[in-house]
């Protein structure tokens, strides 16, 4: 409306321009940019210790930046104590009051704002009502199990309506079935509530199934920030690629073009874009385990096809794993929908094959964070360097 | 053979047939007996037997102004030691001895609460292992050395006299020494670690993230603190009010040593009974009117502290309204 709101100064808007956090000479946190819209579910997600608990800390007041400035509402945030931002925290270890019922647990922020007491109970009702918690509401914390302690530090945070939500890591500590549900639910809830929702996780899956935008970061910067879709097709580094599901990766030289990289006998192409790969270079490719095809017959030609002897096979639920073995410890990982899996015995000779635009290339500069190691799970982060 | 029978044990009630429940049971309870048999035996010897003498004396004679030890026979029983001890010369010090007991237990309090949250939430952990042990550094030395010391500060041209003189506050000296001031003074020197140590520990083990998630919810340091720190380490208070008051009821020497006539307590006339006028008989009566005192004290205040914890629990409680059929 008027020239001093800023762009994205909507209530529930949230920037972090350049923000730095050093612990002594440790930068937790290594200059940060992110712009996130009223209403929308950003995650941030990244391996232990890259900074997202302190990105977090610092946006509900526990921690001041060391540099940069942090804006909620368009409003800038510095110097302003935690407890009067509009900001609410369901925190990593749920942090319920142990002297205090449920019901007075999530009452405690509507207390705190001095809200009569009838109103109180009818907000405190719709708030355990959201979460299913209700008929628990005399119970003390302790007579909860772990997810209804999450419910309930849920209920406590989202009873005072914040327009930012923070969430560090809520489902880690729920077995797999009831974090599903909850993932449901959660993102059901901030839909239904419209309040912009930053949530703190490790787990890929999470957060690809749940946000509208994910912030992958890592060693306290951001890698990469898209949507799940992007973030899953397009990573723009290895180590994207490595941490968002899982990759075959296999180290070599870039040749055709910039379009291949042969590595260990055999030649990945990519039909992707890469830039700045020029042959001779060292090069990174990497292929998803779900884009290989595993059959018993020599499907031809001399590209994106490796020949090996399968070493295993895993049920995993509606997916069945393979595991080729192509010599000197080089195992690739195949998975394949039960639906059209083939028949194969462990020991048979099998060829891997995958479509070209399956196969990701990345330069040695993207990749330096990744050590080609095909048989782990996940890509191996090298610290510090 | 004690090995395997322990494991069929642990399966409960899934274990066959072959041993015996009375077995199982006897099994679990000895132990449990044996492991609690030094604290009884500690407790009647050191705690139940002396109560129980002191008891006994009390409604006994003296025999004569040189013999210790009171005729204890059943034929003299009486009340009248009792009666003599509530005489006005000496009631007026146990009420004295329960007010500056009460009053030293609030000021120890005081300045332990303040102190103790900010060692254990502030104070960089590497400094609080200093911190506390000088708060310790008074217990090392000799209880009544250091009261002694207090005697050349508290006396008309000693410390405090002097210095409020020089700083041009008081014209003529001040004289705390052998006052009720002065004990008072004394017993919260004395018993303030007591105080100090178990609130330490209290809010030692308060999680700060509890304190973070109640300034999130919007709650000011201050409001943190009573509606989140304290309540969490109210049995760290308790403890320590425990350990201050009932030693200070009983204690003889800061008054003796401070206090003179003035200042005296039920702990000097006590010990006056038994040491000087070698009339034990009366010193114990005089020791179960003031445990008598201690365990008033204590219910009254437990009374008090169960009535302001309903107060706030009512002030805290809501009521849902009823649940809408849908
Ligand atoms: N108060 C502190 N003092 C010193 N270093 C700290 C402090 N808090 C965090 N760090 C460091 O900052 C880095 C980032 O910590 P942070 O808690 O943000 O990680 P995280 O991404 O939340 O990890 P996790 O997934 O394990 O929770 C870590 O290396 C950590 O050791
Ligand atoms: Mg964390």
């Amino acid at each position: 409306m008027t020239d001093t709101v800023s762009p994205g100064g909507e209530t529930g808007s949230v920037e972090l321009i350049d923000v730095v956090k050093m612990f002594g000479d440790f930068t937790a946190v290594d200059s940060i940019n992110l712009q996130v819209q009223p209403g929308e579910f950003i995650s941030l997600l990244g391996p232990s210790g890259c900074g997202k608990t302190t990105t977090l800390r610092m946006l509900a007041g526990f921690e001041e930046p060391t540099a940069g400035e942090m804006r909620i509402s368009g409003q800038p945030i510095a110097g302003t104590p935690p407890h009067k931002r509009d900001v609410n925290t369901v925190f990593q270890a749920y942090a319920l009051f142990p002297h205090m019922t449920v019901a007075e647990n999530v009452a405690y922020g509507l207390r705190q704002r001095g809200t009569g007491k009838a109103e109180m109970g009818q907000k405190v009702a719709e708030a355990l009502d959201m979460v299913k918690m209700r008929p628990l509401a005399e119970r003390k914390p302790k007579q909860l199990s772990g997810g209804q302690q999450q419910r309930v530090a849920l209920a406590r945070a989202l009873v005072n309506r914040p327009s930012l939500l923070l969430l560090d890591e809520p489902l880690g500590a729920l077995d797999r079935k009831l974090r599903e549900e909850m993932q449901i639910e959660l993102k059901l809830l901030q839909s239904q509530l419209g309040i912009t929702f930053i949530f703190v996780t490790h787990d890929q899956e999470e957060a690809l199934s749940m946000s509208d935008r994910i912030a992958v970061m890592l060693d306290g910067r951001i890698e990469q920030l898209g949507d799940p879709y992007t973030i899953y097709e397009h990573p723009s580094s290895a180590f994207v690629a490595g941490f968002i599901g899982q990759q075959n990766f296999f180290n070599g030289k870039a040749a055709g073009g910039g379009r291949a990289v042969s590595a260990e006998g055999c030649t990945l192409i990519s039909s992707r874009d890469t830039t700045g790969l020029s042959d001779g270079s060292e090069a990174l490719a990497a292929v998803r385990p779900e884009a290989i095809t595993v059959t018993d017959t020599d499907p031809g030609g001399q590209q994106n096809v490796i020949r090996g002897e399968l070493a295993g096979i895993s049920h995993l639920g509606d997916v069945i794993q393979f595991v080729v073995s192509a010599g000197e410890g080089r195992e690739i990982l195949s998975r394949v929908p039960r639906t059209s899996a083939p028949r194969l015995d462990t020991g048979q000779t099998v060829w891997c094959s995958w479509n070209a635009d399956h196969t990701y290339l990345f330069t040695a500069e993207q990749a330096e964070l990744v050590m080609a190691d095909p048989a782990s799970d996940k890509a191996e982060v090298l610290a510090g360097n | 053979m004690t090995t395997d029978t322990v494991g069929t044990a642990d399966t409960g009630a899934a274990a066959p047939k072959a041993s015996s429940p009375v077995r199982n049971k006897r099994r679990r309870g000895a132990p449990k007996f044996l492991l609690a048999l030094p604290a009884w035996t500690w407790f009647i010897l050191f705690f139940a037997l002396p109560v129980g003498l002191v008891l006994l004396y009390s409604l006994g004679e003296q025999v004569s102004a040189f013999v210790q030890k009171p005729d204890v026979s059943p034929d003299v029983w009486s009340l009248d030691n009792f009666d003599k001890a509530i005489e006005p010369e000496y009631m007026p010090v146990f009420w004295r001895t329960l007010k500056i007991s009460i009053i030293g237990t609030f000021i120890c309090l005081l300045i332990s609460v303040p102190f103790a949250y900010w060692l254990a939430t502030k104070v960089d952990p590497r400094w609080r292992g200093l911190l506390l042990g000088l708060v310790l550094v008074p217990f090392w030395t000799n209880f009544l050395v250091r009261t002694i010391g207090w005697q050349l500060i508290l006396s008309p041209n000693g410390l405090v006299s002097d210095g409020l003189q020089k700083v041009g506050l008081r014209d003529d000296p001040l004289a705390l020494l052998y006052t009720q001031t002065g004990v008072q003074i004394g017993v919260v020197y004395n018993y303030l670690p007591l105080m100090i140590l178990p609130l330490y520990v209290a809010f030692d083990r308060t999680e700060p993230a509890l304190r973070e998630a109640s300034k999130d919810l919007g709650a000011s340091r201050v409001k943190t603190f009573f509606q989140v720190t304290m309540p969490l380490a109210m049995p760290g208070a308790i403890a320590g009010m425990l350990l201050v008051f009932i030693p200070l009821m009983g204690d003889y020497i800061t008054p003796v040593l401070l206090g003179g006539a003035k200042g005296n307590m039920a702990g000097s006339l006590v010990a006056g009974q038994f040491l000087e006028t070698f009339n034990w008989s009366q010193g114990a009566a005089m020791a179960v009117i003031m445990i008598a005192f201690i365990l008033a004290a204590l219910i009254v205040a437990a009374l008090l502290g169960l009535l302001l914890r309903a107060g706030l629990r009512a002030n805290r409680r809501i009521t849902l309204p009823q649940a809408t059929r849908s």
